[in-house]
């Protein structure tokens, strides 16, 4: 008699905590973008502003790297020409500062115009503070130099470049201007929080063993049974599974790296490879009469199929009244329910060919027998 | 190559695939398969089977010259 081994459950378990880790790691980085596009109407009147500022928060979700993307012209001005803006066309100039959400300032710059700047950041969760001010004389522009700009340099020294600039200002007039401010990037979850999460699913994964283990002692579940052909055919089913996982994520690799846009969610393709590798096995022991163990209900199986590729439909099309399912022109991450239940009613298919294809084989067996009698 | 000794064997007890698969402890499927040939069996898979069938492994599996 065979005695159990246990390194095949203790393997398995290294392999389900591989699998968590990596999910988490790959869970803990995630796209964050803000985008705000304005535009603002600014009157000079003798020299002074209305209004003399503006503000404008936004959120970040999550602590990471950000590019921060900042650009003003006056309205109905592109790219090409802004050369022609010139201070003395304009009755002020634009000072942004952008503070942290504990008031310590980030960034500031003061221009006529600014086509594009971008800037790359490590920013913490939270609210992030921006103030645009309107400087119509040279006083103002030394105020907030000497608060954000100049750091150790005199303000005088600092502001003597500008100070011509401010002398061809308009006294009077309105202006449009068009504020573009944009953040993308990656955040990732703290460490605290990975860690915690690390452990609350290896604590998870950890009580679910036990459990089997105790219900498997008690006979309350029996371990499915194959025969040897049965053996084969399902060593084969992973071999297939395996090389197309391999092969799906060697293709992902090199779309990735040639830089082609996504139209789906960056951890869906992701997922999308244990789809095809899970389906892969699963159709070919099926198609192969090797995916019901000798002990098992196929019927049962079934009825558990057909529930959760419903469930899996019914979420999907609960998303997409919502209109979850595609976000900025995008898949999101709930199209994976989608997938589930196509998976689920494929195997279905599946199933039902095989059947027809036995029933023809049957018949073919029993009028061989009848003419052999 | 399709085991007809093994089909005969079977019929001549008046067993179906399904009651010679039970007996042995495999699908109906692998006894299917054994028949027509898509599968060789192991040396233990073949014992049984001719212990069921109250044969030896030459008369079941051996093949005629």
């Amino acid at each position: 008699m065979k005695k159990k081994s246990i390194v095949v459950p203790f393997l398995l378990f290294a392999i389900l905590l591989l699998g968590v880790s990596v999910w988490i790691l790959i869970r803990s980085v995630n796209a964050d973008t803000w985008k705000g596009n304005w535009t603002q109407t600014v009157t000079v009147e003798n020299g002074v502003a209305t209004p003399e500022k503006i503000e404008q928060n936004f959120d970040v979700n999550m602590s990471g790297k950000y590019d921060i993307t900042l650009s003003w012209l006056p309205a109905g001005k592109n790219n090409q020409e802004v050369l022609e803006i010139l201070s003395k066309n304009l009755g002020f100039i634009t000072a942004v500062v952008i503070f942290d959400g504990r008031g310590v300032e980030i960034y500031a710059r003061a221009s006529e115009s600014v086509v594009k700047e971008t800037m790359t950041m490590e920013l913490e969760k939270g609210t992030y503070h921006a103030q645009y001010y309107y400087l119509t004389d040279i006083e103002q522009y030394k105020d907030f130099a000497g608060k954000y700009l100049c750091g150790t340099y005199e303000v005088e020294d600092w502001a003597d470049g500008m100070r011509s600039t401010f002398e061809s200002l308009q006294k009077n007039g309105t202006w449009d201007m068009t504020y573009k401010m944009e953040l993308s990037g990656f955040g990732s979850y703290t460490a605290g929080y990975a860690t915690g999460a690390i452990l609350g699913i290896l604590i998870g994964a950890c009580l679910i063993v036990l459990f089997l283990v105790l219900i498997t002692k008690s006979h309350a579940l029996e371990s499915p049974k194959y025969d040897e052909r049965q053996e084969l055919e399902r060593g084969r089913g992973f071999r297939y599974a395996f090389f197309t996982i391999l092969i799906y994520y060697c293709l992902l690799f090199i779309f990735l790296s040639a830089g082609l846009t996504l139209y789906v969610d960056f951890n869906l393709l992701f997922s999308l490879g244990l789809f095809l590798g899970t389906f892969v096995h699963v159709a070919y022991c099926i198609w192969h009469e090797a995916y019901f163990a000798l002990n098992q209900k196929t019927s049962t199986v079934m009825i558990l199929f057909l529930l959760v590729g419903l469930a899996n439909l019914l979420v999907t099309i609960t998303h997409f009244i919502s209109g979850d399912l595609i976000q900025d022109g995008r898949f999101t991450p709930v199209i994976l329910n989608a997938l589930c239940a196509l998976m689920f009613f494929s195997v279905f298919v599946i199933m039902y060919l095989k059947k027809r294809s036995n029933d023809r084989i049957n018949e073919e067996i029993e009028a061989a027998d009848e003419e052999e009698e | 190559m399709k085991n007809l000794k093994l089909k005969s064997a079977r019929a001549a007890l008046d067993l179906s695939q399904q009651d010679l698969a039970d007996k042995v402890g495999v699908s109906r499927q692998t006894i299917n398969a054994i028949e027509k040939g898509d599968y060789n069996p192991t040396i233990n898979l073949c014992r049984s089977i001719c212990k069921v069938l109250g044969k030896t492994l030459d008369e079941i599996f051996w093949e005629d010259e």
